[in-house]
């Protein structure tokens, strides 16, 4: 009996001293965050992290490229699923979800760049590094640099006006480049110019790390000819033309263009292989797609479709047709592989978005030689055009050309909704609802969560006041 | 038990002596009131001398009484002393119960104390009222039962937990829910389940067989509830099951229930519209979108071409339209069976174990198709004292539940969901009788829940085995060692069959999850127990415990399968995700606990626990929780001798103390999360393009620590004419360091961050009354009466901006469960527009929805709530009947947003609410807008509705064979009854909505997956 409870109070004894030791559990899934950006193969992870999240539905898995189409004349939302019809009808509210999940994914992938570049940089710094070493220090440089700049990019075309439109000193977002936004630090937004100074920076830092490295990525990553592209993009939005030309080239120079014949452009919508018309795309696959959280599940059973004038925009002889079911306007290009219906690629820069930006930049420029070229390049998709002397001929027309080939090129692919704020073309939204809407007054309301939050960013006053009526 | 035996054969033996002095032999029987069975062992002594006897086995006594012997006392433990005049030879004895009930125990931390010598405030529930219930969750018995204690079930799916919150809700962010414990041990108790937060999720409470259960014990205040700690926030409920009992004969119960159950009768105004309804609200819609004609609209509808919503549009011909209630296609009727066999047993000598042993089954077919759970369970109980210094016993049961949940609580895919959203022109089946999938949404909820539909399966094995050993060190010195182990094993099943669209792209998709999750206990108590002078009462306990829990999980799932039928994961062609996780948790505590009494008179008691956690950095690792508590029995004083014939007692108690929550940093209901809140966490399995990748997953906060709630108590007991007993307990809960996700701005790439900023405070009264009206041997009647209020005020928040949602606030000098939100003022009687009003104050109003402010509406925090209950006994028979009610509280109807749509979900049914209601011409005073095409529903006070319900919870009629009949077939009694739950519930008229008791505390409604209504019978058989 008594060897029972001398046992019992040594065991409690030995507890007493260990208690402290005992209380020491373990991680099994993660890392103290101060060990997150130690060694190269941390930062590896961290840049591969980076694009999962750019990848996420809540961002431009879904999102960015839905409401693209959704607050546009490009798509109608289905009332019975319930999905994008707030976005689809502007019965939008500073608490809808897609705002608050659009800010949150690009504010992730903005904060957790800003650490990356820092911790590259302090590693860098360390003079036993090897050459192979700061080549793939400075790829992901290059590559997180892009991928911070496109996530302001983004986020601007939602929460703030058109370039040039705003004289708001708080219109546009919140600004980090060496140092992260830490909890509980006020904020406060910058103007959208500033924005834009901010991504040509990280366009800039991007290029400069490029040439320092001889590493080559491929088009699911942010190689040279993506940041170019979005380059290009960024100026174009600026409506700096030339320079917008310029980026454009560089761009294709860099992706090397090959011409592609029907059945390669309908079949990349089908495959998992980059194609020659990809520039850059985020990676899916079987076993990690966005399931019901995908354009294709959007387009699919929550009856997302494309507007009859959409489709009565294209000739009957456009194969791109082909990628749309006339009968009941579901477009085809995230329809998945044969295997996984939910599975697709998102394709983000595409070769024909270049040529695109060259006809558009050249077009202003009273280029219209070779405006009509680059043009052509996307519009003998319909097979009753076959030279440049099937495109119009004068600027008006060929500028009003280009903004509905770039209709009829990117269905599906977000870019109208952002593209007529950029143009001030009066669009007709919500299926017909509403005619000539001046979509470029009109901005989405900084999410509910971020302003409430008390951390001083500012709202979007008065946004609801330039809501279709 | 033996020192009665003994104390008989004395009596006897001086019975014996007095023989020689008798002229005169008394007889008789007594009985009990309570029951109106015979009393073996009651003393009968002649008043004034020593001679007496005890009853025999069937409450017979034989004595016999000197001539001078003018009185009879009867006295027995637990019963009434009663005197009575020898004035026949046959002197029959009705005892009734002691209702101070001085010798009830009460089961607290760490052991069990007299009810007298506690000073706590606690609730007891026997098993007569867990037992008769029909639920596989046993703590649902406590719904209503109990004073200060809060019960909902969101979900009415067999085996689904029930939200409880004791003396309010105590954290907002943190744990609300009270710690567990069964037999002395800390068990399992949270929500489980892979897809939890879609609504599937499992009790570990539902693997617990009710009919084991002795009692349930609630302990409310800081002197109950401090000695558990860090845990003890938000209170603890204490399971004692049953064990053998000393001395007593092998005694083996039966008991089998059989019965049904079905949607509990809810109100017409949230029923759908039938098919006519459905067509003219849908004409008059596109009437009104169109700006057309009603016979243009009609013809458009019927045989023309609507942007795809017009009949022919849709596949639907005119003449041959179906009227289908989904509801009633996606409901049956339940059945419910549950067999139970045990065996309690002991040996009649004092070192002889006692054993309780117990087999049971459930099943129980949910009125929803295609869920259903079914329990197997074993318990096995032991104890003995095989030598006067030692005794030891384990606790043991083992159990094995299987569940058919699916999605419930308003996730999209969930059947209930899916029925208000179809519309009734659409058949289930189609002419070649194949399902229909031509439905508003392509979903069809009666496929989906069909057997080769989708399904969702939890299979648990559960093994919770405690021994222990108790020495007896010194007459007073006890020391007890006890290990728990509380094991369950999960293992899920889901598949998005091929009769739902999304598992229909995917041709099928099936995920495994296995959990596992083991807890171990290890307590060592000592224990001191010491009267001295007799007057003195001493009991202390000092006690040492660590726990450990590790949770164990693996996830894998595929897809695309060759047949519909057949859906192990391995035969999916393509493999989905794989993961698995492992989390652990460790806690390490020393206790004291003394209790003091003078004379039974005055009490004090005090505690101190000393926690550690592993969730917590170093720096606040540990902390302290205390108590301190009195109580004088005022009614044992001399200057209150008067009021005896009317005051059988009444005692004054109060206490304060500390207890603790360390379930902070909780981010969903998910069992593991915060266990690791106050680290800065950088986690893996963010791949791209197959490889590995990483992201930030919590910031951390190094200074989080332990949630405290402060428990001020004061409370009264008085027992009243031998019949009312009144328990009256005023409390007032402070929880300081309350812990907030206090949100962060997102461009600091995290939306928030666990801190302590936070005061909540709880105040609140809870009555009892319980009045034994009859006490007869054939004819027993009592009543009783609970009331709770609970007020609760946000003292403190993270920042000076309150949090604020759509439609709720949480600000400070408010409730927690505060509604704010934008004004509903009706519909433009001209132009049928829904209007709100513009200012926060005034009556101006505005169609612009953006433009509206918000409003103060009210809190969903009811006013009080309660039950009444009745027992009533005569002759064989015996009836109970319980109502609940609740007063004051407000419901917002969240999902009526939907449900009560007007033309905004196209295609999709709405209620009868909305068909009488609408606006249709100028002129019309309503409060439902026009129907008309894409006009959606917002959130404002549309939806908010009174929460006030009286439910007829139970009715249990039985009838208990005559004892000659079943003591001639050698049983020694049988009773059969018939039992109702969840009859019949009134509401305000305003409620929309299956039942405003399923709807949480916060007063959000979804659509809930309503309680059923049951009808059981079932026989109780003893051996």
């Amino acid at each position: 009996m008594f060897k029972n409870i001398l046992c019992a109070l040594g065991m409690s004894l030995l507890l007493l001293s260990s208690c402290d030791s005992y209380l020491e559990s373990e991680t099994y899934n993660s890392i103290d965050s101060q060990d997150a950006f130690k060694t190269v193969d941390d930062i590896k992870a961290a840049r591969n992290g980076l694009y999962r999240n750019l990848g996420q539905d809540e961002f431009c898995g879904t999102n960015i490229l839905a409401m693209g189409d959704f607050a546009s004349d490009m798509a109608v939302a289905d009332g019975s699923s319930g999905h994008y019809v707030s976005i689809n009808t502007y019965s939008v509210g500073d608490y809808d979800s897609e705002f608050q999940d659009t800010w949150e994914y690009g504010y992730v992938v903005i904060n957790t760049s800003t650490q990356a570049l820092l911790a590259i940089d302090n590693l860098l710094t360390d003079v036993s590094l090897t050459a192979a070493v700061k080549n793939e220090l400075n790829l992901y440089k290059a590559e997180i640099h892009g991928l911070r700049a496109l996530a302001y990019f983004h986020l601007v075309n939602v929460f703030g006006l058109p370039y040039g439109t705003d004289s708001n000193p708080h219109g546009g977002l919140v600004l980090m480049s060496d140092k992260a936004i830490l909890p509980m630090e006020n904020v406060s937004r910058s103007s959208v110019e500033e924005t834009y100074e901010q991504i040509l920076t990280d366009i800039s830092s991007s290029l400069k790390a490029y040439e320092l490295t001889s590493t080559k990525t491929n088009g699911f990553y942010f190689n040279e000819a993506a940041v170019n592209a979005l380059k290009a993009r960024v100026l174009l939005f600026m409506g700096n033309d030339q320079l917008a030309i310029d980026a454009a080239t560089q761009s294709l120079t860099l992706r090397g263009v090959k011409e592609m014949n029907e059945e390669g452009y309908l079949g990349m919508w089908k495959s998992l292989t980059l194609s020659d018309e990809e520039i850059f795309s985020i990676a899916k696959s079987e076993d990690d797609n966005l399931s019901a959280n995908s354009l294709n599940t959007l387009y699919g059973s929550y009856g997302g479709k494309l507007t009859s004038s959409l489709v009565a925009d294209f000739n009957e002889n456009d194969y791109r047709l082909k990628l749309i079911n006339t009968d009941n306007f579901h477009p085809k290009k995230f329809d998945g592989i044969e295997s996984s219906a939910s599975t697709s690629n998102i394709p983000q820069f595409r070769v024909s978005e270049m040529k695109l930006i060259i006809a558009e930049a050249s077009a202003k420029l009273d280029l219209l030689d070779d405006a009509r070229e680059a043009l052509l390049f996307t519009a003998k998709r319909n097979s009753e055009i076959v030279s440049v002397t099937d495109l119009p001929t004068t600027k008006d027309a060929l500028l009003a050309f280009i903004a509905k080939e770039r209709k009829r090129e990117f269905f599906q692919e977000g870019h109208r909704f952002y593209d007529a704020r950029r143009t001030g073309e009066l669009i007709t939204v919500s299926n017909g609802k509403y005619v000539n809407f001046d979509v470029q007054k009109f901005v989405y309301p900084i999410p509910a969560d971020e302003v409430n939050s008390g951390y001083k960013c500012e709202q979007n006053e008065n946004w609801f006041d330039n809501l279709p009526q | 038990m033996k020192k009665r035996l003994f104390s008989m054969l004395i009596l006897c033996l001086i019975g014996l002596q007095s023989v020689f002095a008798q002229n005169r032999e008394i007889t008789g029987v007594v009985t009990s009131a309570d029951d109106g069975l015979s009393i073996p062992g009651v003393s009968v002594i002649v008043k004034g001398t020593t001679i007496g006897t005890s009853t025999d086995f069937d409450g017979k006594y034989t004595l016999s009484v000197p001539t001078d012997g003018k009185i009879l006392v009867f006295s027995f433990v637990g019963m009434k002393q009663k005197e009575v005049g020898i004035n026949s030879n046959t002197i029959n004895v009705v005892m009734e119960s002691e209702s101070i009930g001085m010798d009830e125990v009460i089961v607290t931390g760490y052991g069990i104390t007299k009810k007298a010598a506690f000073t706590g405030a606690a609730s007891t529930v026997g098993s007569e009222l867990i037992a008769d219930k029909v639920s596989s969750n046993p703590i649902k018995a406590l719904e209503g039962s109990v004073a200060g204690l809060q019960l909902n079930s969101e979900s009415g799916q067999p085996g689904a937990p029930s939200t409880i919150y004791i003396r309010g809700r105590n954290s907002l962010n943190s744990g609300t829910q009270p710690l567990y414990v069964i037999d002395g041990v800390s068990m399992e108790a949270g929500s489980w389940g892979a897809r939890e937060s879609e609504g599937s999720e499992f009790s570990p409470l539902s693997s617990i067989n009710p009919n084991d259960i002795e009692n349930i014990t609630v302990l409310k205040d800081a002197t109950a509830t401090s000695i558990y700690g860090a845990r003890a926030a938000n209170g603890v409920i204490v399971i004692t099951t049953k064990k053998g009992v000393a001395g007593a004969k092998t005694k083996v119960s039966f008991s089998a229930k059989y019965g049904i159950e079905e949607i509990a009768p809810f109100t017409d105004d949230y029923k759908t519209v039938n098919a006519d309804e459905y067509n003219e609200l849908q004409i008059e819609g596109w009437q009104n979108y169109l700006g057309v004609s009603n016979e243009e609209a009609a013809k458009e509808y019927y045989d023309g071409s609507i942007y795809g919503y017009s009949l022919p549009d849709q596949g639907l011909s005119k003449d041959n339209l179906a009227d289908v209630n989904w509801l009633d296609e996606i409901t049956r009727t339940g059945m419910v069976q549950e067999y139970n066999l045990s065996v309690q047993a002991s040996g009649s000598e004092k070192y002889a174990p006692r054993v309780y042993l117990s087999l049971g089954y459930l099943k129980n077919e949910a009125f929803i198709k295609g869920k259903d759970f079914e329990r197997y369970s074993f318990r096995f109980n032991l104890d003995q004292k095989p030598t006067d210094w030692l005794s030891y016993g384990v606790n043991s049961s083992l159990s094995y539940t299987k569940t058919n949940m699916g999605a419930g609580g308003g996730y999209f895919s969930d059947p209930i969901t899916q029925a208000y959203m179809q519309s009734p022109l659409t058949p289930v089946k189609d002419e070649n009788g194949d399902w229909n999938f031509n439905t508003v949404n392509g979903y069809n909820p009666v496929a989906q829940r069909s057997s080769l539909g989708d399904k969702s399966e939890n299979k648990t094995y559960r093994a919770m085995i405690s021994p222990f050993l108790t020495i007896n060190l010194l007459p007073e010195l006890t020391y007890t060692t006890r290990i728990g182990l509380d094991y369950m094993s999960m293992g899920e099943f889901g598949y998005w069959s091929f009769l739902q669209p999304q598992g229909k792209d995917m041709r099928g998709m099936g995920e495994n999850t296995n959990s596992d999750q083991t807890l171990i206990t290890f307590t060592n108590t000592v224990n001191y127990l010491k009267t001295i002078n007799e007057s003195h009462n001493l009991n202390l306990l000092f006690g040492q415990e660590i726990s450990s829990t590790n949770l164990n999980k693996a996830y894998l799932s595929g897809s695309n399968y060759p047949v519909p039928d057949k859906n192990v994961v391995s035969l999916a062609a393509t493999p989905g995700s794989a993961s698995t996780d492992k989390y652990e948790l460790r806690l390490a505590s020393f206790f004291f606990n003394g209790q003091y009494d003078y004379k039974s008179k005055y009490y004090l008691s005090a505690s101190y626990r000393y926690d550690g956690s592993s969730r917590f950095g170093e720096n606040n690792r540990w902390a302290g929780f205390w108590s301190v508590g009195g109580k004088y029995r005022l009614s044992a004083e001399d200057f209150m001798a008067s009021t005896t014939d009317w005051l059988d007692n009444l005692t004054i108690r109060s206490s304060y103390g500390t207890s603790g929550n360390q379930a902070v940093g909780i981010t969903s209901g998910a069992i593991q999360s915060g266990w690791y809140a106050s680290r800065p966490l950088y986690g893996y399995g963010y791949n791209y393009n197959s490889n590995g990748g990483s992201a930030a997953e919590q910031y951390g906060n190094a200074d989080l620590q332990w949630e405290q709630t402060a428990k001020f108590n004061v409370g009264v007991d008085a027992t009243l004419f031998s019949i009312f007993d009144v328990t009256v307990d005023y409390y007032k809960h402070l929880t300081k360091d309350m812990v907030f996700r206090v949100p962060m701005s997102f461009t600091s790439g995290f939306t928030d961050l666990p801190m302590n900023v936070g005061e909540l405070q709880n105040e609140g009264l809870e009555f009892s009354l319980n009045a034994s009206i009859i006490r007869k041997a054939d004819f027993n009647w009592n009543a009783s009466f609970v009331l709770s209020k609970n007020t609760n005020e946000l003292t403190k928040l993270s920042t000076d901006m309150p949090i604020e949602n759509t439609y709720t606030i949480r600000e400070v000098g408010h409730d927690i469960f505060q509604f704010k939100m934008k004004e509903f003022a009706g519909v433009d009687v001209q132009t049928g527009e829904a209007l709100y009003y513009l200012n926060e104050k005034g009556d101006e109003t505005t169609t612009n929805y953006n433009k509206a402010s918000k409003r103060y509406l009210g809190v969903a925090t009811p006013d009080f709530q309660g039950s009444f209950s009745t027992n009533l006994k005569y002759k064989n028979f015996d009836l109970s009947v319980q109502m609940n009610y609740s007063v004051g509280g407000k419901i917002y109807g969240s999902n009526l947003r939907y449900d009560e749509q007007h033309g905004g979900s196209l295609n999709q049914s709405t209620t009868k609410y909305v068909y009488k209601n609408r606006w249709q011409n100028p002129g019309d005073v309503t409060n439902v807008p026009r129907f008309a095409m894409t006009e959606s529903n917002k959130h404002s006070s549309q939806f908010l509705m009174d929460g006030d319900y009286l439910k007829i919870q139970n009715v249990v009629l039985g009838y208990t064979l005559p004892s000659q009949l079943t003591n001639s077939m050698k049983i020694e009694n049988v009773r059969f009854y018939a039992s109702a739950s969840n009859l019949y519930t009134f509401t305000k008229s305003n409620y929309r909505g299956f039942d405003p008791a399923g709807v949480g505390a916060e007063g959000i409604q979804w659509w809930n997956y309503p309680a059923p209504r049951t009808f059981i019978f079932g026989v109780n058989v003893n051996f």
